[in-house]
């Protein structure tokens, strides 16, 4: 791929569920080793999004290119973490047994070679979790479970990583050691990250898309400490930000 | 018991020796299938195929008598329509927009409602019950031989897809984007189900045949902490049901498929009653 071609480029992308439109008219790009997070309010269509960039769903107008091909071409090299696992909380299997899921669909018959188990195992130490490897998933707690789905969502060796809610089941405390970690990571893969959590994720990310039907995109280097006070009396929650997507328009067009 | 093991080698008894057999060759099919069919949470979809194996044991039956088609063995015609019962409620399960369960459950009555008419109107004297129920008195050398090579073919499929059947039944969209074609693997799993049906249908029958998956499936699932232990747990269950079922059956003169049975679910009941009591001592 030449270094040029976007990680994601969408043109005028438009999706709905039947009548209720979910996206309208969404365009924009992301760069190879950017780092973005996505925020809004719930049913603003941040995960539809992140379905439309997997190949998951398809828009209804529009185009979306991943890696410079179609979704569906470009998935292997996408690593997904979803906000909900459907998971049979009874379900047999290891912590590692689940990290080398993302290795599922590498060759032949789906036998875990050796160099399967090292990548996995790799990945599991890049979240500091390497230590749960023969756990039950489901002895787990749910920062524990978290990271282990991002180690799969590694083990695929994404060139793209979609993180959809990382931080929903994260203790406080262990927020900032998970944050290191996503950070040091956005040094070498695209990461979006979808987040309520924008005094969280401003600060590893180079910019904020606030999804509400459209998108609008703002810079986090100017989102930051004063600017984001002013801009929100102060107050980070503010991130969910009707204010921003509402039908009036964008009062702080000017940062873009 | 003595008696039962006297029995085993006695050469009036042949019959016995063929169900014994029949039980140790399923075993394993039972563990393994039986495993990803309640980790999957499909024992529905197991039963419905289940039930309408009979449709094909009466057609076959039917064509036998009046169209003289020797070849086409009850055996046979349980395996064909086990297959195209899976095929059918595999791809309405993932294709259909009607309600699935609805689906599922006309596929299963209809494919028994057929199987009763055929055998009706096959001249001669046909016992539905020793379909229903299992009957080991006709278990042949013949069938012993395609218990065999389906057993070969369902336990051999069932272990090479191991990690990628596991993928799928643990989280189903992961695995269609990791590029593995999880609508093949669902329907895979509903043919070595269909498969694994049959190996068991001669010696419980259809109705108590289910009892055979989930049961042993189940107890395992206690005691497991990975799909392989599970497996390999639910097989030693399935074993200790089916010889201690046929040997209790012989001593206490009961009907052997039931008897079988009713032994994976005392263990079953006996380990979550267990389980109970240490949670509530605790």
């Amino acid at each position: 791929m030449p270094p040029d071609l976007p990680a994601i480029q969408c043109e005028q992308l438009s999706f709905s569920y039947g009548e209720v439109p979910i996206l309208t008219n969404v365009s924009f790009s992301i760069q190879k080793l950017d780092a973005v997070a996505l925020v809004g309010p719930n049913g603003g269509g941040k995960s539809t999004l992140l379905k439309l960039i997997l190949g998951l769903l398809t828009p209804q107008s529009g185009t979306i290119q991943v890696l410079g091909t179609t979704p569906q071409q470009a998935r292997k090299k996408i690593g997904y973490m979803p906000q909900y696992l459907q998971y049979d909380p009874s379900f047999p299997v290891s912590a590692m047994d689940v990290v080398l899921m993302g290795r599922a669909g590498s060759a032949g018959l789906g036998r875990y070679s050796k160099e399967d188990r090292r990548i996995a195992m790799q990945a599991m130490t890049e979240l500091a979790v390497d230590g749960l490897a023969s756990r039950p998933f489901n002895s787990l707690s749910g920062g524990q479970r978290q990271r282990i789905l991002i180690a799969r969502a590694l083990a695929c060796e994404p060139e793209i990583l979609l993180l959809d809610e990382p931080t929903a089941n994260v203790d406080p405390g262990v927020e900032l050691q998970f944050f290191e970690i996503l950070k040091a990571l956005a040094n070498r893969v695209t990461v979006l990250t979808v987040s309520h959590d924008l005094g969280f994720v401003s600060q590893m990310v180079s910019r904020v898309f606030c999804i509400n039907r459209q998108v609008k995109i703002h810079p986090t280097s100017e989102l930051t400490g004063e600017v984001i006070r002013e801009m929100y009396g102060g107050d980070v929650r503010m991130v969910r930000h009707d204010h921003c997507c509402s039908e009036q328009g964008h009062s702080h067009a000017d940062l873009l | 018991m003595l008696t039962y093991f006297s029995a085993l080698t006695d050469p009036n008894m042949v019959f016995l020796r063929y169900a014994l057999f029949a039980g140790l060759l399923a075993a394993p099919a039972f563990g393994i299938i039986g495993t990803y069919v309640v980790a999957r949470r499909m024992t529905y979809l197991a039963g419905a195929i289940a039930h309408c194996v009979l449709g094909g044991i009466g057609a076959a039956l039917y064509c036998q008598v009046h169209y003289g088609m020797a070849w086409l063995t009850p055996m046979l015609g349980a395996i064909v329509t086990a297959i195209a019962a899976a095929l059918v409620i595999g791809l309405v399960s993932l294709r259909s927009r009607e309600r699935v369960d609805s689906v599922i459950g006309a596929i299963w009555v209809l494919g028994m409602a057929a199987g009763i008419i055929f055998i009706a109107k096959t001249p001669g004297y046909i016992d539905p019950m020793s379909y229903l129920f299992g009957n080991i008195l006709m278990i042949t050398g013949r069938d012993l031989l395609t218990i065999a090579v389906l057993d070969v073919i369902v336990i051999g499929l069932g272990l090479l897809s191991y990690n990628r059947m596991i993928a799928v039944c643990f989280d189903e969209e992961f695995a269609r984007l990791r590029g593995i074609r999880t609508e093949l693997y669902t329907l895979l799993l509903l043919c070595l189900t269909a498969l694994t049906i049959v190996l068991m249908v001669r010696v419980v029958g259809i109705v108590m045949v289910i009892a055979l998956f989930t049961l042993p499936a189940a107890t395992a699932s206690h005691f497991s902490t990975r799909i392989w232990q599970m497996m390999l747990l639910a097989t030693l269950l399935g074993l200790a049901s089916v010889a201690g079922g046929l040997s209790l059956s012989y001593g206490l003169d009961l009907p052997s498929g039931p008897t079988i049975v009713m032994l994976a679910g005392f263990f079953y009941l006996v380990v979550i009653v267990g389980k109970g009591l240490k949670n509530r001592l605790r």
